[in-house]
């Protein structure tokens, strides 16, 4: 498979050379730089006055004209020479106005921008008119740079420490609300209230050097966590790098040179790879040629386990290569990823003796080490201007579910062919074909789908104040007709409708309808045949500062076989807010019924809860509260848990803490389980900690 | 002829015994699975015993064990032993089942799309068997959640947010087989946030988030962890957890909108009546008022001021606004540390 990755690269290049010898030399008229949008800052050198000689009336005390300034925020002084002209100044800073800010005086004016200045010209132009009437003018340019040694230099960095006291400790953890099997011993734990101290600390840094073509940026977290019980996992002890990104730009003209190191974003083709992983990634664009090596951990880490994320071990190593044609409307791509890759840190692991159960860091999966590699091809157009994009793509992977059994890797294909656009300002569409090949995985997607082909259209209209979205789709799965399994098919269509006519209201329709069979199944095999029906709405009312919203859905499962396993879910959901800088108040409202029509048990879910954030002077109220009620009718079922977090925080000023910003906080927490089914899961907890913590934002 | 009706009066007496005793005292839940191929699946079983007798006929009290689960027709084991605890004669258990995808090929190998699995319990033998079915693909296999990958806005599990920040979500992408209601909570450390009823059909994947009311909470200096729980089906997987860090660095004040007040909407002013005005809130002390040509490219012209107005000076109006040619204008405001606390909509005018 490398070989043939390897031979299509040469391919790419050779084509893209010879259409790039042919079209494109001397360089496109339409260069990168003149297509980028224009910059959001005013024209810098663009005067309010035509130019209109006359007397000196001002003195420049700085900058001086053409001079060199570094600063990011360059003082201006500025001093009248002869009468006052305060009264009828206009001083404009690259295009804006910034007389009403400038501190004034009889002998002159001076100013600060309230902004950082970007680097290069600028251009001051003071303009006033004179005890006759008639207009004066000065105009004076200056560069200006970060530092000597840069251009550009930043690093913008804030601490922050937190010590937590318990002072009316929780009697133990919340249990967790699900009966856990036999030989997995608990859910874990979740809380981190089960101390009696703890301190925690994090540094926050963003870094910025540029000069010239280079750049440079380094943003992380650094992360201090420790108390006198065990670390909740995933939670670890002590000092880490939480995340950390290192990216180093080289940009000149067409070229374009770039390698990050870190939390990288690796992003192809969600049948290839889309993964925001640990590792490195390198990128070289030159004018239509695109190039992407990356080295990326399989799985999500935290801290720094794994170092760089580099390597061979649990690791997918890929390349990609594109190159853009006929004016850029066309874009041609060949993606390449191997590796292996355990997707979950944690599995079913036995607990160690008077231990606590892990939690798995962001990803759960079944066991098995995987391994494989993917050959991707994409071929995307937009020659209408947005009105008919298209993508086809072809993926050829080899991949192996589980290392450890006799079974080797199995090679199989997937298919992408699409069409979407715009079409005016009221209507687009989105249409697919996707096939997925029985045995089609990818390390650098593990969700995506197998054994299934189908297709779906996509269709919105916007008419005035009415918006319609209609879905349409068609699938069905074992696509190689395999007779030892059924064929099961699947239909769904959607529509969506969305009314704004009314000001500060807005009123939402939905229906969805799905339908599943099967055919062709094998002998003593059951058949499948369900419809599922789901209709939806919402309302949204703003009026001022009381924003209210109200959800309803409700969907039946009908199970049209000798099952008869229906379902039905129904869902209302009421949220009004009120909001204000100062106060605002959250309170919701969730009811939910759930049937099981085969067991004739039906769940009924109550969720209400409560937000409140309010400010008064140095003092600050914060409260977050869930009152959940779950209760079958078989009574299998029936829990309450209350619970709520309570801030009552005061800023401590004055001069010898005005770097620390101290804030003391009382923290009071709640949580109390009733489970009338298994009494033994009943909690009634309280906690009450004192907190204090110190934020020290500085900056170079 | 007495003699042998006789024996097999006692034969069958003796096999509805053994079968009574052998088979009947305990039942698995689900009775039977579907799984797809081509992947590992793992399910939740659950075991009942009832009327188990010690072999010298009391009911038992005391502890049967089975030292391995057999995949009969897949060619494998699982080595996982269990203990169960029996009080007279009856007793409960349960284990998470994996089954590897090299058991599930195995019994594709041999052209059959089903096998046993099978576990032996204490002596006398207590068998538990569960038939299962290989499907060919998630669609039809039994509900069951294959994946859970949490993450942020970011793709990452883990994120560091400001003091306040209003609008922090965390995603589930739920890959799962077969049809059905999935059931779940969110929680924030131990706490539920929302419960989750949603139908899913086909064997497909849903990303599923958190609501927007409550929200997580970010009013809690210091390391939270959020988990997604779900509660109706023994899937077997591990939670998966995400950590966020709230900093002690406030967010800044969310964004207020500034009314506009004049001039109306698309009206026509000229270079005498040029001044723009808009509501304004505590938390905003300094203004920064933006003209436009195209409201997608840069200002034509701006200006900075701390009052709820402004007015073109009559040089800039007559210099760089055109007459008869429409123009978009917006404010932003600022409080005293110069952060952005408040935007106007885009507003148009037409010069006279």
């Amino acid at each position: 498979m490398r070989i043939v990755y390897l031979i299509m690269v040469v391919f790419v290049f050779l084509f893209a050379g010879a259409a790039f010898s042919q079209e494109s030399l001397p360089l496109p008229s339409t260069t990168p730089q003149e297509q980028s949008p224009a910059p959001s800052t005013p024209p810098q050198a663009q005067s309010p006055l035509p130019p209109a000689p006359a007397p000196e009336w001002v003195r420049m005390i700085t900058p001086l004209d053409n001079a060199d300034v570094i600063g990011k925020k360059p003082e201006i002084k500025v001093e009248f020479i002869g009468p006052s002209v305060r009264n009828n100044l206009l001083v404009t800073l690259d295009g804006t106005d910034i007389t009403q800010i400038l501190i004034l005086s009889d002998k002159g004016f001076e100013y600060r921008p309230v902004m950082p200045v970007p680097v290069g010209s600028h251009t001051l132009v003071l303009t006033a008119v004179d005890g006759s009437g008639a207009p004066m003018q000065k105009t004076v340019t200056f560069k200006s740079r970060h530092l000597e040694t840069f251009e550009e230099a930043s690093s913008n960095n804030d601490a922050s420490i937190i010590y937590t006291q318990a002072v009316v400790k929780p009697k133990s953890t919340p249990p967790a609300a699900v009966t856990p099997p036999q030989n997995q011993s608990a859910q874990p734990t979740t809380t981190v209230a089960d101390f009696n101290s703890k301190v925690e600390g994090n540094l926050k840094s963003d870094n910025k050097i540029k000069n010239g073509n280079w750049e440079v940026t380094l943003n992380g977290n650094i992360r201090y966590f420790d108390q006198d019980a065990p670390a909740p996992s995933p939670l670890t002890k002590g000092i880490d790098v939480a995340n950390w990104l290192m990216t180093g730009t080289y940009q000149k003209d067409s070229l374009k040179l770039q390698a990050s190191v870190g939390d990288v974003q690796v992003t192809e083709t969600s049948n290839t790879i889309n993964l925001n992983r640990r590792g490195g990634l390198l990128q070289f664009d030159y004018d239509i040629f695109q190039f992407r090596i990356f080295n990326v951990k399989g799985r999500q880490t935290y801290g720094m386990e794994g170092g760089l994320g580099i390597g061979t071990g649990d690791n997918i190593l890929g390349a990609s290569t594109g190159v853009k044609l006929f004016e850029r409307k066309v874009e041609f791509k060949t993606i390449y990823l191997t590796g292996e890759s355990s997707d979950s840190n944690v599995f079913f692991a036995p607990v160690p003796p008077g231990g606590t159960p892990l939690n798995p860091f962001g990803t759960s999966n079944q066991p098995g080490n995987k391994k494989g590699e993917v050959v991707g091809f994409l071929l995307t157009s937009d020659f209408f201007q947005n009105k008919m994009k298209t993508e086809f793509e072809v993926d050829l992977s080899r991949f192996d579910p589980d290392t450890s059994d006799e079974f080797g890797p199995q090679n199989d294909s997937a298919y992408l062919a699409r069409a979407y656009g715009v079409l005016g300002e009221h209507y687009n569409y989105d249409a697919k074909y996707e096939y997925f090949g029985k045995n089609y995985a990818t390390l650098g997607n593990l969700g995506a789908y197998k054994d299934r082909e189908g297709v779906s259209l996509s269709q919105g209209l916007n008419i005035n104040k009415h918006t319609f979205l209609l879905a349409l789709s068609g699938a069905n799965d074992n696509v190689t007709s395999d007779p030892l399994f059924a064929k099961i098919y699947q239909y769904a269509g959607g529509l969506n409708y969305t009314y704004n006519g009314i000001q500060n209201l807005s009123v939402g329709l939905g229906y969805q309808k799905s339908l599943q069979e099967s055919r062709n199944e094998p002998g003593g095999l059951e058949s499948l045949n369900t419809m599922t029906d789901t209709v939806s709405g919402n309302i949204n009312y703003t009026a001022g500062k009381i924003m209210l919203g109200l959800t309803a859905l409700y969907s039946i499962l009908d199970d049209r076989t000798l099952n008869n396993a229906d379902m039905t879910t129904s869902t209302i959901t009421f949220s009004p807010t009120y909001f204000q800088p100062e106060l605002s108040v959250t309170p919701m409202f969730s009811w939910n019924s759930s049937k099981n029509e085969l067991m004739n048990v039906r769940t009924d879910s109550y969720t209400g809860g409560l937000n409140v954030m309010s400010k008064l002077g140095d003092f600050t109220f914060d409260l977050g509260g869930t009152y959940t009620i779950v209760k079958a009718d078989d009574n299998s079922v029936d829990t309450r848990q209350i619970n709520a977090t309570a801030n009552l925080s005061y800023s401590l000023k004055g001069d010898y803490v005005k770097y620390i910003n101290p804030v003391v906080i009382l923290r009071n927490t709640y949580i109390k389980t009733t489970d009338e089914v298994n009494p033994s899961a009943d909690s009634d907890n309280y906690g009450l900690s004192l907190v204090i913590t110190g934020n020290m934002p500085f900056l170079f | 002829m007495l003699r042998k009706a006789t024996c097999v009066l006692l034969f069958s007496f003796l096999v509805i015994f053994i079968c009574g005793r052998g088979f009947a005292a305990v039942n698995v839940a689900p009775s039977s699975i579907s799984v797809a191929r081509g992947q590992a699946s793992t399910v939740t079983l659950q075991y009942q015993f009832a009327d188990i007798h010690e072999s010298s006929g009391p009911l038992m009290n005391g502890v049967i064990t089975s030292t391995h689960g057999t995949f009969m027709g897949g060619g494998g084991t699982n080595p996982v032993p269990m203990s169960v605890s029996i009080t007279n004669g009856r007793g409960t258990a349960s284990e998470i089942l994996i089954i590897p995808v090299g058991v599930i090929e195995r019994a594709l190998a041999s052209v059959t799309s089903g096998l046993t699995y099978q576990r032996v319990f204490g002596l006398p033998a207590q068998i538990a068997s569960v038939p299962i079915s290989i499907t060919s693909s998630d669609a039809a296999a039994s509900f069951n959640v294959k994946r859970i990958e949490l993450y942020f806005d970011n793709k990452r599990a883990e994120v560091t947010v400001q003091k306040h920040f209003p609008n922090l979500k965390a995603y589930a992408d739920i890959r799962y087989a077969g049809s059905g209601l999935l059931e779940g909570y969110w929680e924030v450390d131990g706490r539920i946030i929302s419960r989750v009823h949603q139908m899913l059909t086909f064997g497909a994947m849903t990303t599923l988030k958190t609501p927007d009311l409550p929200a997580l909470p970010t009013f809690d200096p210091g390391s939270h962890i959020v988990r997604f729980v779900i509660t109706n089906q023994g899937s077997g997987l591990p939670t998966p957890a995400l950590i966020y860090f709230v900093t002690t660095e406030e967010f800044q004040a969310r964004m207020m909108e500034l009314s506009i007040k004049a001039p109306q909407e698309g009206a026509a002013i000229d270079r005498n009546a040029a001044s723009f005005k808009w509501g304004s809130f505590k938390g905003a002390s300094l203004f920064l008022i933006q003209y436009y040509e195209n409201i997608e490219a840069g200002p034509v012209f701006s200006a900075y001021t701390k009052r709820s107005s402004y007015v073109l000076p009559k040089q800039v109006f007559t210099n760089i606004f055109v007459s008869g040619k429409k123009y978009y204008w917006k404010v932003t405001g600022y409080n005293e540390k110069d952060n952005m606390t408040g935007e106007s909509a885009t507003g148009s005018f037409v010069v006279k």
